[in-house]
């Protein structure tokens, strides 16, 4: 009573003791402040020993966003049919589409390309460990940013809007390859821009493949066509065992375009 | 007096306490324990040695926020580890509402970032759990703002609940 009637008669000078709630919620206020300080600090150091590329394109869409048509696997009109002189692959595909080889099985820009170089389909080989009764696919949700199942890159291949890439040695390009693919492999930005890039249209999708699993020459291609200002790249991630297991066309010989 | 009382005048001196495991002490174990589980894994994901870091600043750059190279290098690096550290103390029941406030601050953002993605109704991977995706589809939806929503209950369960510890005399 004595300490109430004390604090009465003083006169208020605007200061209050801290309560115990206020004291725990400061407390708490000080602990987040740490754990951000903290978290911060490490980020800080981790950011500096593994930097991040914010410049590369690979995997920066979902699949979902890509054009029209990709999403059904149905055939649709080459996108440049239009535009004699803008795409290497299609103009050929164009003039030599009367004439195409019957081994050629869609729509694809580089459909025809090929003629005169003899394409020969190979089936899958039923007695490699890897093909159709064996293979492992990858499923979607398993599959890292920018890399595409086996389904997808087929109906990107039969809708005419992409262009393939195969990222692998030129032996094992000439042993067998997606149709019409054009072969980059690292070392052919050695010395700069390879005169094949004149090949890739930038506006459309580029596909890369190289040997599934855990080959990255693909990964290293797709940040290479990044510098080249290629924008939507993306990569089959069973690569090409997995095309070949799927049982679709595989072209065997050497590339048309070298 | 009732018991409770005295029990806090114990906690406030730091005196001995009771040890009396409560039905409250035991919904915080098991809420900060899965709440600081969760943020670990997903932290994890997005540390995972060699794809983790690219893969969520690829997943940054998807919800096209228009951040600055900075920021996005910033949010890329500096999440992960926040989370890891509130994890962490929210599993071993250290500073327990600090670690919650941070956890519930980050959840916000998140539920903002995602309500954003569907307004815009952009087709982005959330990222949230890199390549997992343990309760929701990887492509941001409304699940997502559910799964978040309950994780920021959680938080703020932990964050206003009086006792933090499994005994609930002894916070």
């Amino acid at each position: 009573m004595v300490d109430r009637a004390e604090s009465a008669s003083t006169p208020s000078v605007g200061f209050r003791e801290p309560s115990r709630r206020d004291r725990k919620w400061k407390r708490a206020f000080v602990h987040a402040a740490i754990i951000l300080g903290v978290g911060a600090a490490i980020g800080v150091v981790d950011a500096q020993l593994r930097p991040v590329k914010l410049n590369r394109t690979v995997g920066t869409f979902a699949i979902d966003e890509l054009p029209e048509g990709l999403s059904g696997g149905e055939r649709r009109p080459m996108a440049n049919s239009d535009e004699p002189g803008t795409n290497p692959l299609t103009n050929a595909a164009t003039s030599a589409a009367s004439t195409a080889s019957e081994t050629t099985t869609s729509a694809n820009p580089a459909a025809g390309a090929v003629v005169g170089s003899t394409p020969v389909l190979a089936a899958p080989d039923p007695a490699s460990p890897k093909s159709a009764g064996g293979f492992q696919f990858t499923p979607k949700d398993k599959l890292p940013s920018g890399q595409i199942t086996v389904i997808e890159a087929k109906r990107a291949f039969d809708s005419g809007q992409a262009s393939f890439v195969d990222a692998r040695t030129k032996a094992n390009y000439e042993l067998g390859h997606i149709p019409n693919s054009v072969r980059l492999e690292l070392a052919s930005f050695a010395e700069g821009e390879p005169a094949k890039l004149g090949l890739l249209p930038r506006e459309m999708m580029v596909i890369i493949y190289c040997a599934g699993g855990h080959c990255d020459e693909s990964e290293r291609v797709a940040e290479r066509l990044e510098g080249f200002g290629y924008s939507k790249i993306f990569i089959i991630h069973d690569g090409f065992p997995g095309w070949q297991a799927a049982g679709h066309a595989v072209e065997v010989g050497p590339e048309a375009f070298e | 007096m009732s018991s409770s009382a005295s029990t806090a005048s114990m906690d406030s001196t730091g005196s001995r306490c009771e040890r009396t495991v409560t039905l409250s002490g035991v919904l915080s174990l098991v809420v900060r324990v899965a709440l600081g589980g969760m943020f670990l894994i997903a932290a994890w994901t997005k540390l995972e040695p060699g794809v983790g870091p690219q893969n969520f600043a690829d997943s940054v750059r998807a919800f096209k926020l228009g951040l600055p190279d900075w920021a996005t290098r910033a949010a890329t690096s500096i999440t992960p580890w926040v989370e890891v550290v509130s994890g962490l103390l929210l599993i071993l029941g250290i500073w327990v509402r600090g670690a919650s406030f941070v956890v519930g601050a980050l959840l916000v953002v998140f539920i903002a970032l995602i309500a954003s993605v569907l307004l815009r109704d952009l087709s982005v991977e959330c990222g949230c759990f890199g390549k997992l995706s343990p309760f929701c589809p990887k492509k941001v939806g409304v699940c997502n703002l559910i799964q978040n929503g309950v994780m920021l209950a959680g938080a703020v369960y932990l964050l206003l609940a009086p006792k933090t510890g499994i005994c609930g005399k002894c916070g």
